[in-house]
Order: C-alpha cells, then sequence, then structure tokens
C-alpha cells in the first residue's frame, strides 16, 4: 500500500504523543501530515512553535488555498475548519463549530477521505469529546487505514474510545507502534 | 452531527446546474467542501431530503431561492474575532489612513458581526459620523438581517470575551439590550450606513473606497474567482487605500499583489499603491 497523505486528530492530552511523533519521523518522509489539534481559538501563536522544537519536519499553518506539498506538516489554524481538497491544495473554513471545536477534526478527516480515498492513514490521539469518530468512520469507508492510540495508554479515553464505537478501526496503537507505523510506510 | 458531506460530485453538479438555469446564478466558483456543507446544511434547516428533491423545489417554486441563498450563506463567526487586528485599527491604521468624508466598503455582510464591530470601533474613535460606510450582501433576505441588528445571545459569551481583550474604555453592554434571549444592537450604530445588495460578477463596484474589510470570505471561493474578486476591490480603491483580509488569507500569487504592500502581516492589513 502506497499511502498518500496521514491525518492525525487530537485534544487533550495529546500534545506530548504528537510531540514524540514529530520527533521520530525519518527526515525523508515524502507524503504530508496533516494535524487538527483541538486548541484555544482565541490563541493564535506558540503553537506551532511549540510543535516545532522537536519536530524532524517544518510545520505549517496553512493559508487558504495553499498547495499541499510532501514532506511537510500541516497544523489547523485556530478558529478555522481546514479541508484538504481536490488539486492538492487547502480551504479553510469559518463554518460554526462541529462538536464545540473549530477546527473540528471530524470535518478536516472527511475531507481528507474525500480526497485521498483508500491513499489515507487517520490516527486519532486522546481527548475529551467524540470529535474524530465520525471522521475515522469515514477514512475506514473510503478504504483509508483507521488507527487509534491505545486507550489505556491515552491521558483521556473518550475519543479513541468514541471512535472505536462508531467503526472497526484497523489498528490500535501505543505511540510507539504508531511512530513504528510511520516508518514503514 | 450525524452525517457530513454526502453529496457527491454528480450531485453536486446538476444542483449548481439547475440553480444557473432557473435564476442565472452562477455558484460554480464556490470553494467545494465548504459550499457542500453549505447546501447540507439548507436542506436540514429546510427538512429535504436528497438532491433530487432540492432540485425539485428550486426549479419549481421562485421564491425559494432567497431563503437558499440566504441558509448556505455562512454566518460572521463573532464580533471583535481576533482582538489585535481590531486594536491595530483603532490605536495606528484609522487614526492614520481615514479622515473625516472617507469611504469604508464591507462586502459580503452576512451575519454582521464584523460590521457591527467596525462601528464600535468608530464610535469609540468618534468617527463613527465621519465616513461613510457601505455594506453589501449578496441576498435579498440579508439586507433585513444586517439592518435589525439583533444577535443570538450565546454568540455574546465569545463577543465579549474578545472585547475584553480589545481593551477598550467601552462597555459593551452598553451597545445591546438583552431580550428574549437575543442582543439588540443599537441601531444608531448603522444608521449611516448604506446597506444593500450586491453581486461581485455582475454589479458595478462603489468607487473612491479608502477602507476595505473583507475578511474570511475569500476563503469560500476558488482561486480564479478570488482573483476576479480581488481585481474589483482593487478598482474600487484610491490609491493608499487600506486593505483588510482574513489573517488565514493573503494577496501573496493573486493577480493583485503587485498593486499592494503590507503593512500589518500577523492582522493581513495591505496598503494600495498603485
Amino acid at each position: 500500500m502506497s499511502y498518500k497523505a496521514v491525518i492525525i486528530g487530537g485534544s487533550a492530552g495529546s500534545f506530548q504523543v504528537i510531540t514524540k511523533i514529530l520527533a521520530n519521523i525519518p527526515a525523508g518522509f515524502d507524503i504530508p501530515i496533516f494535524l487538527c489539534l483541538h486548541r484555544l481559538k482565541h490563541v493564535r501563536t506558540g503553537f506551532e512553535e511549540a510543535l516545532s522544537i522537536k519536530s524532524t519536519l517544518p510545520i505549517i499553518e496553512p493559508y487558504d488555498k495553499q498547495h499541499i506539498r510532501p514532506g511537510k506538516i500541516y497544523l489547523a489554524p485556530a478558529n478555522y475548519h481546514m479541508y484538504m481538497e481536490l488539486g492538492n491544495t487547502f480551504a479553510l473554513s469559518t463554518e460554526p463549530p462541529v462538536n464545540h471545536s473549530r477546527p473540528s477534526i471530524d470535518l478536516s478527516f472527511f475531507s481528507a477521505a474525500y480526497t485521498y480515498k483508500n491513499k489515507l492513514v487517520g490516527i486519532i490521539l486522546s481527548g475529551a469529546n467524540k470529535d474524530g469518530a465520525l471522521g475515522l468512520k469515514q477514512v475506514k469507508l473510503a478504504g483509508g487505514t483507521a488507527i487509534v492510540q491505545d486507550p489505556n495508554e491515552c491521558q483521556v479515553k473518550t475519543m479513541p474510545t468514541a471512535a472505536m464505537a462508531a467503526t472497526d478501526v484497523d489498528y490500535i496503537f501505543t505511540t510507539d507502534q504508531i511512530i513504528s507505523f510511520l516508518k514503514k510506510i | 452531527m450525524d452525517e457530513i458531506t454526502n453529496i457527491g460530485i454528480i450531485e453536486y453538479r446538476n444542483i449548481l446546474k439547475a440553480v444557473s438555469e432557473t435564476h442565472g446564478i452562477d455558484f460554480s466558483h464556490k470553494s467545494f467542501t465548504a459550499f457542500v456543507r453549505s447546501i447540507e446544511r439548507a436542506m436540514a434547516l429546510n427538512n429535504i431530503r436528497g438532491t433530487e428533491s432540492l432540485i425539485s423545489i428550486l426549479t419549481t417554486n421562485k421564491n425559494f431561492i432567497h431563503r437558499f441563498i440566504s441558509d448556505i450563506s455562512i454566518e460572521e463567526t463573532e464580533m471583535f474575532r481576533d482582538p489585535n487586528l481590531w486594536l491595530e485599527l483603532r490605536d495606528n491604521i484609522i487614526p492614520q489612513y481615514l479622515k473625516k468624508g472617507c469611504n469604508i466598503w464591507v462586502p459580503e455582510v452576512t451575519s454582521g458581526d464584523e460590521l457591527i464591530t467596525l462601528t464600535i470601533v468608530l464610535k469609540e474613535l468618534d468617527m463613527l459620523s465621519d465616513v461613510r460606510i457601505t455594506a453589501t450582501c449578496f441576498g435579498r433576505n440579508q439586507v433585513d438581517i444586517i439592518k435589525e441588528a439583533v444577535f443570538p445571545m450565546k454568540k455574546m459569551e465569545v463577543n465579549t470575551a474578545n472585547f475584553a481583550r480589545y481593551n477598550s474604555k467601552l462597555n459593551l453592554k452598553d451597545f445591546y439590550i438583552e431580550k428574549n434571549n437575543k442582543a439588540y444592537f443599537d441601531k444608531e450604530l448603522i444608521r449611516n450606513v448604506n446597506v444593500k445588495q450586491f453581486e461581485f460578477i455582475v454589479d458595478e463596484t462603489p468607487q473612491n473606497i479608502n477602507m476595505v474589510l473583507y475578511r474570511n470570505k475569500m476563503i469560500y471561493y476558488n482561486k480564479r474567482m478570488q482573483n476576479s474578486i480581488l481585481n474589483k476591490i482593487t478598482d474600487s480603491m484610491i490609491t493608499g487605500g487600506i486593505f483588510i483580509c482574513g489573517v488565514k488569507e493573503n494577496l501573496e500569487s493573486s493577480n493583485n499583489e503587485k498593486s499592494f504592500v503590507v503593512i500589518n502581516e500577523s492582522e493581513s492589513i495591505y496598503k494600495k499603491i498603485s
């Protein structure tokens, strides 16, 4: 299977997991990684910088209609929903929050599933609400690979548990297993 | 939320074709994902199941289109969104660039949050009666919505938090009355605002504009339409005029990039130079 993109959703308790994953992505990783993480909507700066400290690849908060490039990590900006559209571009939106969230993990996952279909890996990490459950289900329905962080390892297990209830996930992985998986694709 | 984006590309094209052929309105320049979601939202609001039913209503009920346009429009998220922008406008940009008799254009107003915010900033600067504001909107129903200046109380929590970050001497509560779970804003704020229907594709743009406030609206168009809108906005502005777009929108790689210089990158504030 040759994947074309990875999308990761996380909320409460996911920051350290994400940081560890980003620190261990091989330098030559040649597909884009999309991060949709719940964040304070009025704090626009600092998050990208905090994630960049240990990341092996550059982290970018995309502008609307910015081109998606391989080997880059894209973080959904504060107070916008982030879509990945056909034609390899981002589209941002200020539609109402979904699951009380803007950016909403469900919406980002849904658009990524539509665009990348079976060439997508979707990963849901620790979090305190059910955002991402329907999104991961859509990844699976589109033929992509659905992964959740092992709830036993999660600081807050609501999000991966909700995703597991919504769809038959392919893998339940610890952070280290997620890293090993990403290194092999 | 149970369903997201179930309309496929063929159904999407059929809806666009029906609207175009029946009403002469071209939506083909919309940004795909957000517009699909807008259509789905309009269908849910009107209890329409299935795109065939939607097309049938759109083509047989002549008046439904106005409601449809209103329902697909995306509300502005909040007042004083990005408080630093409004601070910058109040403390630097407006005092430096806007003089008595200046013209401000706020295109594609939907719910009016940005317009009310602008008027409060101008009021604080004691300039509200010195400038001419034109607010344009796409739909007929929106003209009335904007003139009503009524907002759901549930929005006031975030509006108030934003306002606090804007560091004003004023109190946001002095600008509205709470009644029936709604915030009725002082209509005095928009008394002199010229609110009118306007379509970028067909209508003549206002002229001699000193400042254009156009935030988070371009994101709903494809790149080609963004360029054509920016051409019209550029033509409407005087040299030295100020253009403000959303913090995640920019003029980079647009046809009009060379007509502007950035004067505040983080808040997406530009000055027209030619």
